[in-house]
């Protein structure tokens, strides 16, 4: 016990992060599945921390609510983005949602300006969040979220989008309306990233303009390069990863950043699909049923 | 009563005509046959009327409605099923799992349902499952249902797209060189099916070059050559019309030259 609780009190929080990016992890994961390169997670997740945040504060709602609401604030920003946006392809379709963090921050430094109010702090950020977040709480909502996962994969939507990832064009003539499922992954991303926006804000204590920026974008974008889209739990086992790599490699110091880059890089080279390959998970049961 | 009725439908690439003022009809409980050398148009031609291009100008109608600007997704569940003539299967899916993403419009169940796995939903998967095994079975698929699509032979993905075009329960099917890749009795076999499929009140629109299988199961045929009509009517009469004789021989002879 008491080394659970010294391991706990240095690690909890890198283990408290690392759930939260397994969240974004899902978030992008929902829109790779589609075949989508979007780049708005970051801006959703920004969205989900201000609102919930502001919730909390001003208003003291209950977390639950607060993160509820902050991540429906996200699903229907999402929503009336996707509009727009999901008439673009490929690269396309990532430059204009790569724009959209930067919307997020902007509107985040000015909002107090412009409204008159003293909501989300301006430049200087929220800070002064109560501390709700909680791994029972956060491993309680990546626990259903895998479990929608399982299920959508088995679904008749689930597997439209998996149709519209492999050939748009086909999926469209088998009666698979592609832009409204687009947007259905897109809004459902926006979702679970506003989600951990809001348990993010609830543990670092602070919401800053700055932290949902392009290098934000890029990360959550890494964690579903290294774990791979062949499979769903290849998100999460990017972000866990990408999450904990630095702290392992703290004794690097300043070196550290360039071996963590290092790594990405090999996988990509040497495994294109990312880590998680659902034939060998499937390999693996079959062993085991042989035995 | 007419099923499908081009009329003057053009669609240019650049600046040639890849159809050019083309207009004809397929009929209800019909096979139409869609012949003409390489390059005459007829893929074309199909994806204009599946949706997945636009004519230029002309009117394509089915069952009494204009559809050549209706999104592909609309057509089909109008009605209009299609195959392709460079196979386009879902790869790494299963034979089955290709059928059963063909089957999108018979199912109705949302996300929640399915999320909550909630017994509307189960009971649709269960039906759809089943009707996706027995269209496998129906053609000969059955042993290969579980194997992922680009693992089978030419032939077999063939059939796995004509199942997969069959699961939407179209009212027209539109087939692009469906016994390319097919050996004889494969071939063969295909035509049976395509009969008794016509005799459940299916129309077909098929585009191929195997004259042997275009006079087994067609009940009238349209000629292409540069994007133009030259000639349509039965399988015989078309055979023997010189213009058709011209254009083919002209094929060959650039062909030798
Ligand atoms: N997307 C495109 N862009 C430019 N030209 C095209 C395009 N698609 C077809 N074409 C041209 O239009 C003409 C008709 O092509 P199409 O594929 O419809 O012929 P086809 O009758 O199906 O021939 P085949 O029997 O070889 O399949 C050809 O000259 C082709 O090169
Ligand atoms: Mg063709």
């Amino acid at each position: 016990m008491n080394i659970f609780s010294e391991f706990w009190a240095t690690y909890g929080s890198v283990v408290q992060f690392a759930l939260i990016n397994m969240l974004l992890g899902i978030s992008i994961y929902f829109t790779l599945y589609t075949g989508l390169l979007s780049l708005a997670n970051a801006g959703f997740m920004g969205i989900g921390a201000y609102v919930s945040a502001a919730l909390t504060i001003h208003a003291g709602t209950p977390f639950p609510v607060s993160l509820l609401v902050g991540a429906l604030s996200a699903a229907l920003i999402g929503w009336l983005l996707g509009l727009p946006v999901l008439r673009l392809r490929d690269v396309y379709l990532a430059i204009a949602t790569l724009g959209f963090g930067e919307i997020v921050r902007i509107t985040a430094v000015n909002f107090d300006k412009f409204s008159g109010l003293t909501l989300l702090g301006g430049a200087q950020g929220l800070d002064g969040i109560p501390k709700l977040t909680t791994p029972v709480s956060l491993l309680f909502v990546l626990f259903i979220l895998c479990i929608f996962l399982v299920q959508l994969h088995r679904s008749r939507a689930g597997r439209a989008l998996a149709a519209i990832r492999r050939d748009e064009s086909v999926a469209a003539t088998m009666g698979i309306d592609v832009y409204q499922y687009k947007l259905l992954a897109f809004v459902l991303g926006a979702f679970v990233a506003g989600l951990a926006g809001g348990f993010s804000a609830h543990l670092t204590r602070f919401v800053g303009p700055n932290d949902f920026s392009f290098s934000a974008a890029v990360n959550i974008l890494a964690f579903a390069v290294l774990g791979g889209t062949l499979h769903w739990s290849g998100a999460l086992v990017g972000a866990a990863i990408l999450t904990i790599l630095p702290e392992a490699l703290r004794f690097m110091k300043e070196y550290r950043g360039i071996v963590n880059g290092v790594i990405l890089v090999l996988v990509i080279i040497y495994l294109p699909h990312g880590l998680v390959n659902p034939k060998w998970i499937r390999g693996i049961f079959r062993r085991k049923e042989a035995r | 009563m007419t099923m499908l009725t081009l009329n003057r439908v053009t669609r240019y690439f650049g600046g040639l005509a890849a159809v050019n003022d083309v207009s004809f009809e397929a009929e209800a409980n019909q096979i139409t046959g869609l012949i003409g050398p390489n390059g005459a148009g007829k893929t074309t031609l199909l994806n204009l009327i599946s949706g997945l291009d636009q004519p230029a100008s002309g009117e394509i109608r089915f069952m009494d409605r204009a559809i050549q600007k209706l999104p592909p997704h609309k057509i089909n569940q109008l009605g209009i099923a299609r195959t392709y003539q460079n196979i386009r299967l879902f790869a790494e899916m299963s034979a089955l799992d290709n059928i059963i993403v063909g089957m999108h419009t018979q199912g109705k169940a949302g996300l929640l349902s399915a999320a909550l796995s909630l017994p509307g939903y189960r009971a649709e998967e269960k039906r759809l499952r089943e009707q996706a095994l027995q269209l496998a079975e129906r053609l000969g698929l059955g042993s290969f249902c579980n194997t992922p699509a680009d693992a089978l032979s030419y032939g077999d993905q063939r059939r796995v797209e004509i199942a997969r075009a069959l699961a939407a329960h179209p009212k027209l099917l539109l087939l692009d060189e469906p016994t390319a890749g097919m050996n004889a009795a494969e071939t063969a076999r295909l035509g049976e099916l395509i009969l008794s499929l016509r005799d459940e009140g299916l129309a077909a629109l098929v585009i191929e070059h195997d004259m042997s299988f275009i006079a087994q199961v067609c009940d009238h045929v349209v000629v292409l050559n540069f994007g133009e009509v030259i000639a349509r009517g039965t399988v015989d009469a078309v055979k023997s019309d010189p213009t058709v004789v011209a254009a083919y021989l002209g094929e060959e002879e650039a062909a030798d030259a």
